[in-house]
């Protein structure tokens, strides 16, 4: 089977000391709607004449490293990868003092949303469990 | 008067020589505490269910000014810490944790998705034991927290058996009460105490009249029980905290009274006198009678304060005391420091003689 992000792989599980993992997990995932809303207001600011550039990237900045190191720690490596990504992308742009609408980072928006959206496409109480994720 | 004026110097004088052993029991028995320091209170939650089915005793905190508070009321064996949080970074509380002056060691573990070599040398040199990147296995966690749960409580036990070595070697072994090493090293410092406060400061030379023929006659046995409970006595005599005792020798004690003139020590010596000479000791031989005799001097005015060494104020209290076997033992001599040779009403007897 291909490792996905729900479908994590060798050495990934939990101990079966750690009865609640499987609750903590669920709340991060269901946390990801509301990464998702926040992500679209972040781009949304890049644009913005209110928000300065270098807030914008900085505020992308932290959100994309708290939402790696989640991934990470719940064992979603693919979204973890796209929020570093943009992490990095916007660490570049904040350096580099770039102006709104750097490519690269709004390039790396792009994939962070569209992973996010996948996996928020499979938490939905419709979904059906177990069901694969697309790949990036 | 000033509380710090009222308590010895001296530590307490009696001590369990095996309390080294009990510790190691209780502190394989206690849970290690364990601090998370996390900004994304899922991550965190997620650490400390792991945790307690590790057998890990969890706390949290949400940034490194929060982690230093909880830390200045809990004793935590060990901090797991993000790197990237809100005021204060982890790497930054590793910093604030190694300037801290500890009782224990503080095992540090940074716990962060920054996975690069320059990140990892970063945290280390930032006082971090350990460094751990988000995303290792729950198995790879547990085992770090493990060599830290090793590395502190190791620590504990030779902090704990550095304290008792230190204890013991000021300590006589069969009384229990501290010894002459002890006498030697903090009478000065009482002196000095006394000089800078200008408050009397008394001792009293003891000797247990005739142990020698007490020994031969019931045995080493016997001499050793006299000798545990004559100290457990002189203790008894004393102010707790503030007056302390030393085994200067074979039979020999001296007592250290501080903030004491001549009369207060002339009273703590009547009573152990008394104390000594109307309760037998009960030894593995029967009862048997024990005397003692004592001199007893102080030093009360600021000039003796300044003038008077600690090998002056022993000498003339074992002046006295020879004073009190030459005049029929049983009894203590007081006199004032000045008095190098105790005359008839400068010096103030009890016992035997004038009783």
């Amino acid at each position: 089977m291909r490792r996905t992000d729900l479908n994590p792989g060798r050495g990934l599980k939990p101990t079966v000391l750690d009865v609640s993992y499987e609750d903590v997990r669920q709340s991060f995932l269901l946390r990801l709607h509301g990464d998702e809303v926040r992500l679209a207001v972040l781009r949304d600011a890049l644009g913005s004449a209110e928000v300065s550039p270098a807030t914008a990237f900085v505020d992308l900045e932290i959100f994309a490293h708290r939402l790696r190191g989640a991934a990470a720690v719940f064992d979603l490596p693919e979204l973890r990868d796209a929020a570093k990504g943009l992490e990095l992308a916007a660490a570049v742009a904040v350096a580099e003092r770039s102006v709104i609408g750097e490519p690269r980072v709004q390039e790396t928006i792009r994939i962070l949303a569209t992973r996010l959206t996948c996996l928020n496409g499979y938490t939905r109480p419709s979904s059906a469990p177990g069901a694969p994720v697309p790949a990036n | 008067m000033h509380p710090e004026r009222r308590v010895s110097l001296a530590p307490s004088p009696r001590i369990d020589l095996n309390d080294s052993n009990i510790f190691m029991l209780a502190e394989a028995s206690l849970p290690c505490r364990v601090l998370i320091v996390e900004d994304d209170p899922l991550v965190a939650r997620q650490l400390s269910s792991l945790l307690k089915s590790g057998g890990y005793e969890p706390h949290s905190a949400s940034s490194g000014h929060e982690a230093l508070s909880v830390l200045d009321e809990t004793i935590c064996q060990i901090v797991i810490t993000d790197w990237q949080m809100p005021d204060m970074d982890g790497l930054a509380l590793c910093r604030q944790l190694r300037l801290r002056p500890v009782d224990a060691y503080t095992y540090v573990l940074i716990h962060t998705v920054r996975d690069s070599t320059s990140d990892i040398l970063a945290g280390l040199a930032a006082g971090a034991d350990d460094y751990l990147i988000k995303g290792a296995t729950q198995a790879e966690i547990l085992a770090r927290l493990e060599v830290g749960r090793r590395t502190t409580h190791l620590d504990r036990s030779l902090r704990k058996s550095n304290e008792m070595n230190r204890r013991m070697s000021v300590t006589d072994a069969l009384t229990g009460v501290h010894n002459r090493r002890f006498l030697m090293k903090y009478l000065p410092r009482e002196l000095e105490r006394s000089r800078r406060y200008n408050h009397p400061l008394a001792v009293i030379s003891c000797d247990l009249d005739d142990f020698k023929r007490l020994n031969d006659e019931f045995g080493h046995e016997a001499g050793d029980e006299i000798l545990q409970a004559f100290a457990h006595r002189a203790c008894n005599c004393i102010r707790q905290g503030i007056d302390w005792v030393a085994r200067s020798g074979g039979e020999e004690f001296v007592i250290v009274l501080p903030e004491t003139g001549l009369s207060g020590a002339s009273r703590a010596a009547e009573r152990l006198r008394q104390v000594l000479a109307t309760e037998p000791i009960s030894t593995s031989s029967g009862l048997l009678a024990v005397t003692v005799s004592m001199g007893v001097t102080a030093l009360e005015t600021a000039r003796d304060l300044s003038a008077v060494s600690v090998r002056e104020l022993l000498r003339a209290a074992d002046r006295y005391l020879f004073a009190s076997k030459h005049r029929g033992k049983d009894r203590a001599t007081v006199a004032a420091i000045g008095d190098a040779v105790a005359r008839p009403g400068e010096q103030t007897e009890s016992g035997r003689a004038t009783h």
